[in-house]
């Protein structure tokens, strides 16, 4: 097992920065996610730590050696491919069994490692079978297997349960957790669904445009936010556009465009005439009927849309002028109509304000 | 940097494609080149010494006449050929027949005849029929159509038909939902999915009955003698240099319609009909 | 309801068959009708003048099996188109490997000037050859002049002529067939037996070769066949030493005009050939068809 460092790490293509200047440690044995819409650089970083794309600048480091400039095959890093990348001219046998022939193991301790993986990911019994006879979720497990035969010190996942549907998705995740855990493998994983990077990671790090946005656990991430773009990103967001009136200590006063006046939690770049965004969670409003309601530090609004969901009741809350608000509410309580004027109100420390506020709304 | 990394890793694989490509290229430009030789010598000189169009304008009167039967067999041949092609890889796609590998391999069956052969049975087949019912297709356009459209119906149905087993049978059935007639689904939905196919096709067939010099030699004589055999006679036996001016105006007139046969179809599609 | 549906498919799919009784017939016409009468010439004796036996002899194949010229000139056939297939397919798979995994503007530039060289009539790729390639051709005289050879290099009008034509013919179309095959193998594929700790040599071996083998084989084939029909080269640059069996043909028909020996020969030609093609398809059917197309 081992710690990952990118220091510094760079990929341009053509003038274009793919990676840019991203410094990354990652420690032995935990499990990282990296998270980010399509085009962010984060199977280009991915794919520079596995060795198949060579940075422009930067230095790697796999255990505290520095593997920039060795050879993927000499790294001896499992990966699991978007397409799983399973040769379909083999059978599951022979693909679990590449890396070890490659490795010139004799046949016997050979046969014995893939049985062991077989059981592993629980696909006893499949090993003469070929790629193509095998559902998504069985060939996802056999690129798992293959990846993780001759015990590599750093196994990396792109993407890999992309194809999967909801259900079969979210059983793979528990399934790869516990792998990942009964080894204590390293794993850096790629993906663009939040859900699934809460769900796995031990730490998420957020790209955008080639950077890092924020690194954190899936709690710091969502509660703590760093900036609007991860607000955004990581879990349901509304943003209220608006300027600051005055700072007192971790709080501060926003008027909305709308005149009303709400108080918010203040960050550092927070300054007496700025225009923020106010970011606030869907399951953080309270909801009360208008008539009681339309206090100091409420915006009012009309309801305009209702999602039953079980567990949570989603409603859409026109405001004065802005985009509609997605309001969250528990489904236990009680259920509002259509039609219904509202107030909504929140603890100024649900409320982040980022600095240059233009759009408001639902993000 | 980078790119010379990339150089020294890949470096047997662009010495290869360079020596492919001089050696594919470097007779062709040598032909271009060697056609404007000014000198009145009738050998080859190459590299040419002294530069004149002259030869350009005493290419004898022949071989301007085989090119215009040149290229009147192949536009003739490659639209029956494609018609044909096509009607057949419909079939066999679409209509699913019983014994469809069977009637894959029957159709290609001409592509394992060696050409010389086929130039052989038909100049024989003309013979035998001419004796037997008077009609002479020997040294007609007629007869180099027959045999050509033989050869090269084998590439449009290969090109028609993976252009169709790649289209979505589902577009079809959407276009009946929307209250399409059969007719007006061959004609609105089919046919332009097609198009690609017939063009590569068509390409194909034109290539091969416009170079073709194996089967012609045979069947073609007196008026119509293509400008391959022509040019295959000359090489032969009395060379002229106005050869070399004529063979840079084939080259010429070849990459024009590359050119243009890429803007219309492509070669995305116009190369996996390669794949037959 | 489902049973009238799935009769009216039927009738859809039974409507798309009409369009193959045109080309099927037209095919098997030219194919039967030719093929037939030319096998019956070759049962016949020649008689000299363009005349010949009026019954049924199997004498010229007798003639033709027996004769070592003949048997001969065959095999020379076979070995040349062997030979210029193998030089063929060494040089098309790398070109077409590059062509297929490289990411450049270039590469659409370098596959036009693939189909201009593949359109290009081979009688003028021959004449080129002989400029390029002849005792004072250009290739000769950088040899002398850079001091490797003391004599020009002796490369036409023998059987190096002629397999240098006969690669010079199929090159372009086998680099694009292959072309086409190597990009329907997933590049990840390579990498994931790179990172599972392939060496570059042991990836092309255990990936990439099993799975292009299809099209590889299909290419070869092509190649060959092509080869053993061709007599342009032969002809041209193998300087009217290298007879091989279409050179032969060609001159039974138009120097002796013995049609029936013609014949014989060259339906000797198509059962070789077809031998070949059947033995392969045999082979190939034994390994597993790796990639199974849609």
């Amino acid at each position: 097992m081992a710690s990952v460092t990118l220091e510094g790490v760079s990929k341009v293509y053509g003038r274009h920065p793919a990676v840019n200047e991203v410094n990354l440690a990652i420690e032995d044995g935990e499990f990282l996610v990296l998270l980010g819409p399509s085009g962010c650089g984060k199977t280009t970083t991915l794919r520079m730590i596995a060795g198949l794309v060579e940075p422009t600048q930067g230095v790697i480091r796999i255990g505290g050696a520095d593997v920039t400039a060795l050879p993927a095959r000499k790294r001896n890093i499992g990966m699991v491919f978007q397409d799983y990348a399973l040769f379909p001219h083999m059978t599951i046998g022979e693909n679990i069994a590449f890396g070890l022939r490659e490795r010139h193991l004799d046949e016997v301790a050979i046969k014995r490692r893939v049985s062991e993986l077989l059981a592993l990911t629980r696909l006893p019994g499949f090993e003469r079978r070929y790629p193509d006879q095998l559902s998504g979720g069985q060939q996802q497990r056999v690129a798992l297997a293959r990846a993780l035969a001759y015990s590599p010190t750093l196994l990396l996942m792109d993407e890999p349960l992309g194809a999967l549907d909801l259900k079969l998705r979210e059983a793979m995740q528990v399934e790869l957790r516990r792998v990942q855990r009964a080894l204590g493998i390293t794993t850096i994983f790629v993906t663009h669904d939040q859900e699934e990077a809460m769900s796995l990671a031990d730490r998420i790090v957020v790209m955008s445009e080639g950077r890092v946005e924020q690194t954190g656990t899936p709690e710091d991430l969502y509660r703590r936010p760093a900036s609007a773009f991860v607000a955004n990103f990581v879990g349901k967001v509304n943003f209220l556009a608006g300027t600051v009136r005055s700072v007192t200590g971790a709080v501060c006063t926003v008027a909305l465009a709308d005149g009303t006046v709400v108080e918010a939690s203040a960050r550092a770049d927070c300054s007496a005439g700025a225009a923020v965004r106010l970011a606030l969670r869907p399951e953080h409003f309270r909801v009360v009927p208008e008539p009681s309601g339309a206090a100091k530090g409420q915006i009012c609004g009309t309801i305009e849309q209702r999602r039953f969901l079980g567990n949570v009741v989603h409603y859409y809350v026109r405001t004065k002028g802005d985009l509609p608000l997605l309001v969250e509410q528990a489904g236990a309580g009680p259920v509002l109509e259509v039609g219904e004027r509202v107030a909504l109100s929140w603890l100024s420390e649900h409320a982040l304000a980022f600095a240059g506020g233009e759009r408001g709304g639902t993000g | 940097m980078k790119a010379l990394a990339r150089l020294r890793r890949q470096w047997f694989f662009w010495l290869v494609t360079a020596a492919v490509y001089f050696f594919l290229l470097g007779p062709i430009v040598a032909v271009a080149l060697a056609s404007l030789e000014g000198k009145q010598t009738y050998h080859f000189q190459f590299p040419p010494e002294t530069f004149s169009l002259a030869w350009y304008a005493r290419i004898p009167q022949k071989y301007v006449h085989a090119l215009g039967v040149s290229l009147a067999l192949a536009s003739v041949t490659a639209t029956i050929a494609t018609l044909v092609g096509a009607a057949a890889a419909i079939g066999i796609v679409r209509g699913g027949p019983r014994y469809r590998e069977a009637l894959q391999a029957f159709f290609n069956l001409p592509l394992q005849v060696p050409f010389v052969v086929t130039g052989v049975v038909f100049l024989q087949f003309y013979n035998q029929l001419a004796i037997l019912s008077g009609i002479d297709f020997l040294g007609s356009l007629a007869g180099l159509v027959i045999a050509h459209v033989f050869v090269t119906i084998p590439y449009s149905i290969g090109t028609v038909g993976s252009v169709l087993a790649r289209a979505n049978p589902r577009l079809e059935e959407a276009a009946r939902t929307l209250g399409a007639s059969e007719w007006s689904i061959f004609k609105r939905v089919l046919l332009p999915m097609l198009k690609p196919g017939v063009f590569a096709g068509f390409f194909y067939a034109f290539i091969v009955s416009f170079g073709d010099v194996p089967i012609a030699v045979f069947i073609a004589s007196g008026g119509f003698v293509t400008l391959p055999v022509e040019i295959f006679q000359s090489l032969q036996f009395d060379f002229e240099p106005a050869v070399l001016a004529l063979s840079t105006l084939v080259v010429i007139f070849s990459v024009l319609l590359i050119v243009g046969m890429q803007k219309l179809a492509g070669f995305d599609l116009v190369l996996p009909a390669a794949k037959r | 309801m489902a049973r009238d549906i799935v009769k009216r498919e039927l009738t859809g799919a039974a409507r798309w068959r009409l369009f193959l009784w045109p080309p099927l017939l037209l095919s098997a016409a030219l194919l039967i009708l030719p093929q037939a009468s030319f096998v019956w010439m070759s049962l016949h004796k020649n008689l000299g003048m363009g005349l010949v036996s009026p019954g049924l002899v199997p004498d010229n194949y007798l003639r033709v099996l027996s004769d070592p010229f003949y048997l001969g000139s065959l095999w020379l056939t076979f070995r040349l188109s062997l030979t210029a297939t193998a030089i063929g397919l060494a040089a098309a798979f790398p070109t077409a490997y590059l062509l297929a995994r490289a990411r450049s503007r270039w590469i659409s530039f370098l596959i036009v000037l693939l189909l201009i060289s593949s359109f290009v009539t081979i009688v003028v790729k021959v004449l080129g050859l002989s400029l390029v390639l002849g005792q004072e051709g250009v290739v000769n005289q950088f040899l002398e002049w850079i001091g490797i050879v003391a004599e020009p290099l002796r490369m036409l009008n023998d059987e190096t002529g002629v397999v240098i034509g006969l690669v010079q013919y199929t090159l372009p179309f086998l680099v694009m067939l292959l072309f086409s095959v190597i990009q329907t193998i997933p590049a990840s594929l390579e990498e994931a037996a790179e990172l599972h700790g392939a060496t570059r040599l042991s990836t092309f071996r255990r990936i990439l070769l099993p799975l292009a083998l299809p099209g590889v084989i299909a290419g070869a084939l092509m190649t060959f066949n092509l080869n053993m029909g061709a007599f342009t080269s032969a002809v041209l640059l193998g300087g009217g030493k290298v007879l091989t069996l279409p050179v032969v043909i060609q001159r039974k028909i138009f120097l002796d005009v013995d049609y029936p020996l013609a014949a014989c020969l060259a339906t000797l030609l198509v059962v070789m050939v077809f031998l070949f093609n059947v033995a392969a398809a045999l082979a190939l059917r034994r390994t597993r068809h790796p990639l199974r197309t849609p």
